[in-house]
């Protein structure tokens, strides 16, 4: 479980965040959603340590930010350009980040390496590799260490049709399984499929937080968020 | 040219950034203050030992040599750089205006400073000689400054044109390194070679006569050389023709050589086939994984697979030469053989904790540093294994120096003893170097001799670093001018450096370490 109180970051002159507050059930998928520099990426980059916050709280699992090791440990953060060293194969890759998440169960790698159908390119450095190659990577990564919480920017892009489907599928077995997700998207078709809940992100504040189903009664996601956008402007 | 000027703008702003920490940008600023008063204090120095033709030839010299030095450290990395491809190749653009652009930039900020630099010696130059003399004598400084760059740029760019025979990119970046080298020492060797017994008499009877004898005979032995005489008297019309024609020359064929290659070295670069496999260990504890990463973060760029290699074979190859002098009595000085064990172990801790890339291992990470952020790393075993690995660098370089030092026939106890001195202060300048960039590290480079060598961070970690050498080597003078005996005043250092290491490793390293 996440929770957010009062989260504020600025950069000089600018407020990005003005007072996030949000609160991530186990078991949830949740969106979030909002115009470019609503301020998506530095929240999750608040949540994910990348970005220091000027004020408020984070805890994931009971466990703070400021208890670094641990907190750590408790989710997996896919960015939205992923950085990887070139000349290591992604089989090295992935065994080390396991590694350091103390995972030792290496079946799941299997499964989920055939499940995003990378077996092949396991063995090659991953300069070689295409960007969708490394988001799979990333992904496999991520549900084979199932960390508490997965935290995703812009997840889809670069993904095959196949790969998306794939991701779809691990993405259920995951939360069935007591994992929780968090991603940000622009893709709000998207979103109103996979998602439980929609966090709607505007001027550095989340001024909706609601389950998918309730927010359709009144049309579309992507209806709804021109709405809001107008309606704030 | 005049279509080019924006070109060159966007090449130099991202080339030469100014440090965005107060901090930093106040510590280049002392460091400029400091080196131009360094400057003007040698010119003045000259001014007043040498004759008004010896100060010219002097002040013309120096002004040369700086020039090299900043080229050969700043320009060369970004003008040979291939980072600008992925966003350059595809624009409409003639590879020549690229690589012009390139040329003019990367070199700019080099000559400009020297120009700045040399306002001092500019006023000396006007005070001494006419006019007219004076103005031609300036800016006869400002083109062979500009011709000694394009000389240098033309022989790399000769060796870049052959990069793909060098079986590893880290290899072609230590030949550059000893080419360049081995031209700006070429002319000093090739001084002492010729003029071995002259100088071996001024300096045998070291008087206060002896620099001004020695800047005598150097300016005579410019004068009988050919290159030299090509272009005397420098203020005629005909060298300056012959110095505009060859600058000329040199920048044409320069831009040509580079142009000619430039999709061939910028698709080696980006080329997926070439990326080659790097070994993973195979450790299971954490304490291999931080090493591992620290592996891979120097195996990324063959610039920093260059730098550490340097940072283990230059201590050996300077101790090599300092025997060698020793052994050859080059010097003629027989007081300094007396010390020469000390200044051997203050020489070889010097270069080994200055050479080595302990100042900046965060900077280093670039855009790889988010993983280390965001992956269960503990920043502190970051921190040790940052230590470690510069610190195993260093501890080969220093071996490896004393190895030679007992294969020429020296060391006793007090060198065993030097040894270990050495050693812990080596570990304490790492464990030092790296704390202001574990703070405020450099990330957002895309030429990894940002990282390092334009990294004005390294500055602040060897005001880290340095003071604590300095402290240990003062007072290890002070004990021997109080007449210690060599042996006591060792045994002396070694307790301070050990109850200082002490103190430092549980200060810093050992902080917060729980034992799993």
């Amino acid at each position: 479980m996440l929770t957010i109180e009062n989260l504020q970051k600025s950069y000089g002159q600018c407020d990005i965040l003005k007072g996030v507050d949000l609160r991530v059930e186990k078991g949830e998928i949740l969106g979030f959603v909002g115009g470019n520099g609503a301020g998506k990426t530095t929240t999750l980059n608040c949540i994910t340590g990348l970005v220091e916050q000027d004020d408020g709280t984070i805890i994931i699992n009971n466990v703070p930010k400021s208890q670094s090791l641990d907190y750590k440990r408790q989710f997996y953060f896919i960015p939205d350009t992923i950085q990887v060293f070139p000349n290591i194969t992604a089989y090295d890759w992935i065994h080390f980040v396991l590694q350091l998440y103390e995972e030792t169960d290496h079946t799941k790698l299997q499964y989920f390496m055939n499940v995003f159908g990378m077996e092949k390119s396991i063995d090659k450095p991953l300069g070689s590799n295409s960007y969708g190659m490394l988001h799979k990577m990333a992904l496999i990564t991520a549900f084979t260490i199932h960390p508490s919480i997965l935290i995703m920017d812009e997840p889809l892009n670069g993904l095959d049709p196949l790969a998306v489907v794939a991701f779809k599928n691990c993405m259920k077995g995951y939360v069935e399984n007591g994992g929780t997700i968090i991603f940000s998207t622009h893709l709000l078709d998207v979103a109103e499929k996979i998602c439980q809940s929609i966090a709607f992100l505007k001027d550095g504040k989340i001024v909706l937080h609601e389950r998918v189903e309730h927010l359709l009664v009144n049309g579309s996601l992507e209806a709804m968020f021109l709405e809001k956008q107008a309606n704030e402007e | 040219m005049k279509n080019n000027i924006p070109f060159i703008k966007i090449f130099l702003t991202s080339l030469y950034a100014k440090p965005k920490q107060p901090m930093i940008q106040v510590l280049l600023v002392l460091a400029i203050i400091y080196i131009a008063i360094q400057y003007t204090v040698l010119n003045l120095m000259i001014y007043f030992i040498a004759s008004p033709e010896e100060f010219l030839f002097y002040t013309i010299l120096l002004s040369n040599a700086i020039t090299y030095i900043l080229i050969a450290y700043f320009a060369i990395s970004v003008v040979f750089s291939q980072k600008d491809f992925f966003i350059l190749a595809q624009l409409p653009i003639p590879t020549e205006r690229i690589v012009m652009s390139k040329i003019v930039s990367g070199v700019a900020f080099p000559i400009i400073a020297v120009s700045i630099l040399s306002i001092p010696t500019f006023i000396l130059l006007l005070i001494e000689f006419k006019l007219g003399i004076a103005i031609k004598s300036i800016f006869f400084m400002v083109v062979i400054n500009g011709l000694i760059t394009l000389c240098l740029l033309f022989i790399l760019s000769i060796l870049n044109h052959v990069r793909t025979a060098f079986i590893q990119p880290s290899v072609y970046l230590l030949a550059r390194m000893m080419v360049m080298l081995a031209i700006g020492t070429s002319p000093v060797i090739y001084f002492i070679a010729k003029e071995y017994r002259a100088i071996s008499m001024i300096l045998e009877d070291f008087d206060s006569s002896t620099i001004s004898d020695f800047l005598g005979l150097g300016y005579r032995f410019a004068m009988q050389q050919p290159l030299v005489e090509l272009f005397y008297p420098w203020y005629s019309l005909q060298s300056f023709l012959l110095l505009f024609v060859l600058c000329l020359l040199l920048f044409k064929a320069t831009i040509k050589i580079i142009a000619s290659k430039y999709y061939e070295h910028g698709l080696l670069v980006s080329s997926v086939e070439k990326t080659a496999k790097v070994w993973k260990w195979g450790s299971k504890g954490t304490w291999g994984n931080y090493l591992q990463h620290e592996y891979w973060i120097i195996q990324v760029e063959p610039y920093f697979k260059m730098h550490a290699i340097l940072g283990m074979i230059l201590t050996p190859i300077c101790t090599i030469i300092f025997l060698t002098i020793f052994q050859m009595n080059i010097l003629q000085a027989d007081w300094l053989a007396h010390f020469e064990s000390y200044l051997f172990a203050y020489m070889v801790l010097l270069l080994s904790c200055t050479n080595n890339i302990s100042g900046t291992p965060y900077s280093r990470e670039g855009k790889y540093y988010a993983s280390s952020i965001t992956l269960p790393f503990d920043p502190q075993k970051i921190y040790r294994a940052k230590v470690m690995i510069s610190t195993c660098i260093s501890t080969i370089a220093v071996v490896i120096s004393y190895i030679i030092y007992t294969l020429f026939g020296k060391g006793d106890i007090t060198t065993i003893l030097l040894l270990l001195i050495t050693v812990l202060l080596v570990i304490a300048y790492n464990i030092l170097s790296p704390l202001y960039d574990r703070k405020h590290p450099l990330l957002d480079w895309t030429n990894p001799s940002e990282a390092i060598k334009s990294n004005p961070t390294v500055l602040i970690s060897l005001v880290y670093g340095l003071p604590l050498l300095l402290i240990i080597a003062l007072l290890h003078v002070s004990l021997l001018i109080f007449d210690i005996s060599p042996l006591m005043a060792t045994v002396i250092i070694l307790i301070v450096v050990i109850i200082f290491i002490y103190k430092l490793f549980n200060s810093t390293i050992m902080k917060g370490y729980v034992d799993h």
